[in-house]
């Protein structure tokens, strides 16, 4: 064939969804010609596939087990040493201001200095505070928000969550959905894996789908159910 | 990395920083089948493959202070699960070593059963580097930029052992022709 070829990561991009919006159509129009272009695509989709169609192992609860023992066979002091540093650096700050504020009051002697002093202590005070108060409101969105906005609403309107459609995709086939990413968009189908039939009294699959992806923070990638 | 979408796990992460176990217990639930998936796909073996992700899951509870967002924490996470995996493979001994039997269950045959596959012997005659690169991108679902921060290589390699691990596993399995064909 008299023209060049496409660089094969060209190839692996078109493969993809990646390759630029500009390039698309000369490299498509060259594939489209070109048998040998056309069985490369075939393998790279044929590779892809092979390992897709694989899906997520399951650790077994043992080994699930083991990983809770493990830790807490590590000693405690080593786990919150960052976190206690940094406050005990927040409180001996917060001493020295104090110490220097009542040698500064007691030298000046005037009422005025004293409520100086004070807003100093209290502005440190307000950081460290903050801090904690601050991270503490981020924890209560995160038990509040999942619940209600995560929830996926009746039907077959799709369900909008946070994060990469690639990495909803494959945490949804980590919980062993048939769930792939379409034109941005997360598509899950609800078929159950040969493995995982369900049992009477279980709960279905898309119960059960509906209760995964209420846990996830809402966002703006698009979750689609099809039965 | 650069991303635009909010971390699902910053909340938890959060928590668990301040040392909130169960939180950290949450964040272990969310992500064990995925590390232990790199780690058995990347090994071989099931056995190895749980001794790796315990042993990432240890050390992301002790380092989980120097964990500072700038990436996903799933990324920070199979990253350290890539290290554990290849520190497992380092330590491994050149004859069996005898194991204390357990009791089997449903997951560990299930596992048995693809790790003695077809589509593993195909993996495992692809180097260390192919082998992660293809199961972080089709099988977890990371992008190319995702796999270059975990494996610590440029996103253009990445690509480059990504089409060569997927030609060559569709040569292997009988889906693909004669090979990643010649680019003239």
């Amino acid at each position: 064939m008299a023209e060049r070829h496409p660089d094969e990561l060209d190839l692996l991009d078109l493969v993809e969804g990646e390759l630029p919006r500009a390039a698309q159509g000369s490299v498509a129009a060259h594939v489209e010609g070109c048998p040998q272009c056309t069985e490369t695509i075939r393998q790279l989709r044929a590779g892809r596939a092979a390992l897709h169609a694989s899906g997520v192992l399951q650790l077994s609860e043992r080994a699930r087990d083991g990983i809770s023992a493990a830790i807490d066979r590590e000693p405690r002091e080593r786990r919150f040493r960052l976190w206690e540093t940094r406050r005990l650096g927040l409180v001996l700050a917060a001493t020295l201001v104090l110490v220097a504020s009542v040698v500064a009051v007691a030298q000046l002697g005037g009422v005025g200095d004293d409520e100086v002093g004070g807003d100093a202590v209290s502005e440190l005070a307000d950081d460290g505070g903050g801090e904690e108060s601050g991270a503490a409101g981020e924890d209560d969105a995160s038990t509040a928000v999942p619940e209600s906005a995560g929830e996926p609403s009746s039907g077959a309107e799709p369900v909008r969550v946070a994060g990469p459609p690639r990495a909803v995709a494959a945490d949804l086939r980590a919980e062993g959905f048939d769930a792939r990413v379409e034109d941005g968009e997360v598509v899950v189908r609800l078929v159950p894996q040969a493995e995982e039939r369900t049992e009477e009294g279980e709960p279905s699959p898309e119960e059960r789908l509906r209760a995964v992806l209420a846990e996830r923070e809402p966002g703006p990638v698009v979750v689609r159910i099809e039965p | 990395m650069q991303r635009h979408s909010p971390d699902p796990d910053a909340p938890l992460v959060q928590r668990a920083q301040r040392g909130d176990r169960l939180a950290f217990e949450r964040l272990v639930d969310r992500h064990q089948h995925r590390l232990f998936t790199l780690a058995a796909r990347t090994l071989g073996s099931r056995s190895e493959a749980e001794d790796a992700v315990q042993e990432a899951f240890l050390r992301a509870w002790r380092g989980l202070g120097s964990f500072r967002g700038g990436s996903l924490f799933s990324t920070w996470l199979y990253r350290i699960c890539v290290n554990a995996a290849h520190d497992q493979r380092e330590r491994r001994r050149p004859e069996p070593v005898e194991t204390v039997e357990t009791t089997p269950d449903a997951r560990d045959r299930i596992a048995e059963r693809e790790l003695s596959s077809e589509l593993q012997r195909a993996l495992a005659s692809l180097d260390e580097e192919q082998r992660r690169t293809v199961v972080l991108s089709d099988v977890l679902g990371c992008s190319y930029a995702e796999i270059a921060e975990i494996t610590g290589v440029a996103e253009g390699t990445v690509k480059s052992r990504l089409f060569r691990a997927r030609a060559e596993l569709a040569r292997l399995l009988g889906t693909g022709g004669g090979g990643a064909p010649s680019n003239e």
